[in-house]
């Protein structure tokens, strides 16, 4: 070995470019905030919670009527009408990107959705499957 | 050739002065791009082909970007002279139940908001409030409906377009405030 050094810093900068990703940023907040006895994010639950439909006497019943059930596909709001830009980061790479707006439209489509505010676990479940889509 | 010269100068000196002090008048009587102009009473011209959000200064530019930001996702970032003052507030200070859905807002940015719709908001007297508003719904306003009574009922109903309340589904330049004919088109 040349230079233990420089192996170490090798192995070092691609884990900061890492951490450095606002998105695995984001999760990191979730996990810590769900504290003790948390078990891990999981993106088929995620999906499952995405897809799931709520009863209420709105148009909106789920996260998929606005956003599709497909998230690499352009969405539509259910009310306006207007075309919504892709979920996944791997079509819209905007996405996932910035923490104050992730909170923001959690914090208004789960009331609209669910009637309540997502749970800590159902953001990160939600954020772990568009992250996994290719 | 120097004397000649010097005149000519001084005379287009004259000139530019005179031209720029013109033109320095002319804007500061306006309120920016988009806006109507002061005074201006049903006038078709006006209404027609509102063009751009209100943005004449950096103060102006700053809220309009929180505004796009803040309101411009779910529908499009509708230009603040449609409604009057008053009714822009009774919008404001119900974004827990915007027409349905939740539109909930920081502090910061309501307040942002708020000034930027109010200070651009359509005043008393204005094309806009003609048949006297009363809705903050734009789309049931008399103007909305007046501007649109040559759109198929059916049209609003296609796939294509949604709701009313989905300017751009017509209005290619919506996005930016501009509703110009030239660039309105009914998709099928």
């Amino acid at each position: 070995m040349k230079s233990p050094t420089l192996l170490l810093a090798m192995c070092w900068l691609p884990i900061h470019v890492l951490a450095a990703q606002p998105s695995l940023e984001i999760l990191d907040g979730y996990a810590r905030q769900a504290g003790a006895g948390f078990a891990g994010f999981s993106a088929e639950r995620g999906q499952r919670f995405f897809n799931a439909t709520h009863p209420s006497e709105d148009a909106v019943t789920a996260c998929a009527s606005c956003h599709s059930p497909d998230p690499t596909a352009q969405g539509k709001h259910q009310r306006t009408g207007k075309r919504i830009k892709p979920l996944a980061p791997s079509a819209n790479p905007e996405r996932l990107s910035n923490a104050y707006k992730v909170e923001k439209w959690f914090g208004r489509n789960c009331k609209d959705v669910l009637q309540r505010e997502c749970t800590v676990v159902e953001k990160g479940d939600v954020v772990t499957w568009l992250l996994s889509i290719k | 050739m120097n004397g000649r010269f010097r005149v000519l100068a001084s005379t287009l000196a004259v000139v530019a002065v005179s031209m720029g002090a013109v033109l320095a008048v002319h804007a500061s009587g306006g309120r920016g791009e988009g806006s109507e102009r002061e005074g201006g009473e049903g006038s078709v011209g006006e209404v027609e082909g509102i063009s751009g959000l209100p943005q004449g200064n950096a103060e102006a530019r700053a809220q309009l970007a929180v505004y796009r930001q803040e309101c411009g996702d779910c529908h499009v970032a509708y230009p603040p002279q449609l409604l009057d003052a008053r009714l822009w507030q009774s919008l404001l200070v119900k974004l827990d139940d915007h027409f349905g859905d939740t539109a909930t807002l920081t502090a910061d940015s309501l307040s942002t908001v708020t000034r930027y719709l109010t200070s651009h908001a359509a005043r008393p007297g204005s094309a806009m409030l003609r048949s006297g508003g009363d809705t903050p719904r734009i789309t049931r306003t008399a103007w909305f409906i007046d501007e649109h009574d040559e759109v198929p009922k059916a049209a609003w109903r296609r796939d294509s377009v949604g709701s009313a309340a989905n300017c751009a589904a017509c209005h290619r330049g919506a996005e930016e405030g501009r509703y110009d004919e030239e660039n309105t088109r009914i998709p099928r």
